[in-house]
């Protein structure tokens, strides 16, 4: 519960960072992880805690409308939009087409970027390709209801390298192309951790900058266990992973 | 303060054998995370070492990822292990577990008038609510902060949890229920001043959430709140 004679929304005047986002990240923090009441979208109470203008309080406000962390009636009054959007069953993860689906969302996919490339030293260290290994990568942003959800970086395999003029590949994610929606026992080493997301990636997620969010690291490989797609899957905040025991 | 023995007779650069003796001192547990390392004008006043050589070193030291520098303040040591959990399993993500990992309880208190909790436990905002909270540790170094709500329907006894060592849902289905449901899910956020001092972490950090609710025949009788720190914690799923 929010106090005032507690604050819990800090800002430092004497930061390089505009107070705006200083206490749009407050609020996304606390929002996050449920740490508020109803007073969180009152403009004059949040005012009162951090003793700033209104004006700086408003632009916090508009951030968290841009993140989707709030959202903003016809008559300007705030409230929390954040909330659980996904459940998924028996405790698995499933892919982020699965959890847009589940949604009931428009799913929209956007692939650019893509080339055929060497596998370099740097990448072979991360991943299971060999050195000048010929591989295809391809960036692509998954969007739900035309809002991005999640950007990735995406590493095929000689062997899979889809065919760039096949738009019908470019509109199937990821699995279908490997095969994992027939097959889930496909095998693979998923890495889900949070971490501080670059301004590059933010912007793809249409996110504020300095936000952290998920990052999964992803490798499939066939019965042979030979690697046929590497990919990194950074996950808008709004994304939310639930799961049932 | 951190004692080096320096060799200027020795084959091995005067650099190497810092990064040996911290390499060592590590190894041994004589230093532990965030212990302070001498500084450049120390060393050249102790052990008459160039800082060019200490600095050649804490910079190895740093790529090797055993020491970390802030600016004006020194070099640290980087000494934390990560905890990595099957994401499968929920229990290892609502509760940290190792036999390493130690539970303590940090405080207990009746909370009332709390919006947010009285709607997850569904009970009326006069009724109390116990609030646990408490710090997984490994090596005096936290693993995860957790704070536990009960529903003033269950008469839970923390300590005996605890004493128990055992996962808070078979825990809860062992005393109270074997009907129980459970509801889990994460989410990624930034620390606030307070997790960020009880995670050992800076403000801002990334922390990996994960909200788990205990379900008795539909009705909500505990949440846990279970916060990581991103950069110390990750869940894997292997399938190979």
């Amino acid at each position: 519960m929010i106090k005032k004679k507690d604050p819990v929304i800090q800002i430092d005047k004497r930061s390089n960072e505009p107070v705006e986002i200083q206490i749009a990240n407050h609020i996304k923090a606390l929002v996050l992880t449920y740490k508020y009441d109803q007073n969180i979208t009152n403009l004059a109470y949040i005012q009162s805690l951090v003793d700033i203008e209104l004006s700086s309080v408003k632009k916090a406000f508009d951030i968290l409308v841009n993140d989707r962390i709030f959202g903003v009636d016809e008559y300007q009054n705030y409230y929390v939009t954040y909330q659980d959007v996904v459940r998924v069953g028996r405790g698995y993860v499933t892919s982020v087409f699965d959890n847009i689906k589940y949604l009931n969302q428009k799913f929209s996919m956007k692939v650019f970027d893509q080339k055929n490339m060497k596998c370099d030293r740097s990448l072979a260290k991360l991943t299971e390709f060999r050195t000048g290994d010929i591989i295809h990568y391809q960036k692509r942003i998954y969007y739900g209801d035309d809002q991005p959800k999640a950007y990735m970086e995406l590493y095929f395999s000689k062997d899979r390298i889809p065919n760039i003029e096949d738009k019908a590949v470019h509109e199937l994610p990821y699995y279908h192309i490997i095969g994992v929606d027939q097959n889930p026992k496909v095998p693979s080493y998923r890495k889900l951790e949070v971490i501080r997301f670059s301004d590059e990636v933010n912007a793809y997620l249409n996110q504020s900058i300095k936000s952290n969010g998920f990052y999964s690291q992803e490798s499939y490989f066939n019965e042979d266990k030979d690697i046929l797609l590497y990919v990194n899957i950074y996950l808008n905040l709004s994304y939310f992973i639930r799961l049932v025991g | 303060m951190i004692y080096f023995s320096m060799d200027k007779t020795s084959k091995v650069p005067l650099y190497k054998q810092i990064i040996n003796q911290v390499e060592m001192k590590i190894r041994n547990r004589e230093i532990k995370h965030l212990d302070q390392l001498p500084s450049e004008s120390q060393f050249e006043n102790i052990y008459h070492v160039s800082s060019f050589v200490v600095k050649k070193a804490y910079k190895d030291l740093e790529d090797m990822g055993y020491v970390f520098r802030i600016k004006g303040k020194g070099t640290f040591v980087q000494k934390r292990d990560t905890y990595s959990a099957n994401a499968f399993n929920l229990g290892e993500i609502s509760v940290p577990r190792s036999p390493e990992f130690r539970l303590k309880l940090l405080s207990q208190i009746e909370v009332d008038h709390d919006y947010q909790i009285c709607r997850l436990l569904k009970v009326s905002c006069d009724e109390k609510v116990m609030l646990y909270k408490l710090v997984s540790l490994n090596e005096d170094l936290p693993i995860a902060f957790l704070e536990l709500y009960v529903s003033p329907k269950l008469d839970f006894n923390i300590h005996s949890w605890i004493l128990s060592k055992k996962n808070i849902e078979k825990y809860l289905q062992q005393h109270y229920t074997n009907k129980l449901e459970v509801v889990s899910n994460i989410n990624a956020a930034s620390a606030d001043k307070i997790l960020a001092e009880i995670l050992y972490i800076s403000t801002d950090d990334p922390i990996f959430v994960a909200n788990t609710a205990f379900y008795d025949s539909d009705i909500q009788i505990a949440h846990l709140k279970t916060f990581y720190p991103g950069d110390y914690t990750y869940f894997e799923a292997i399938t190979i």
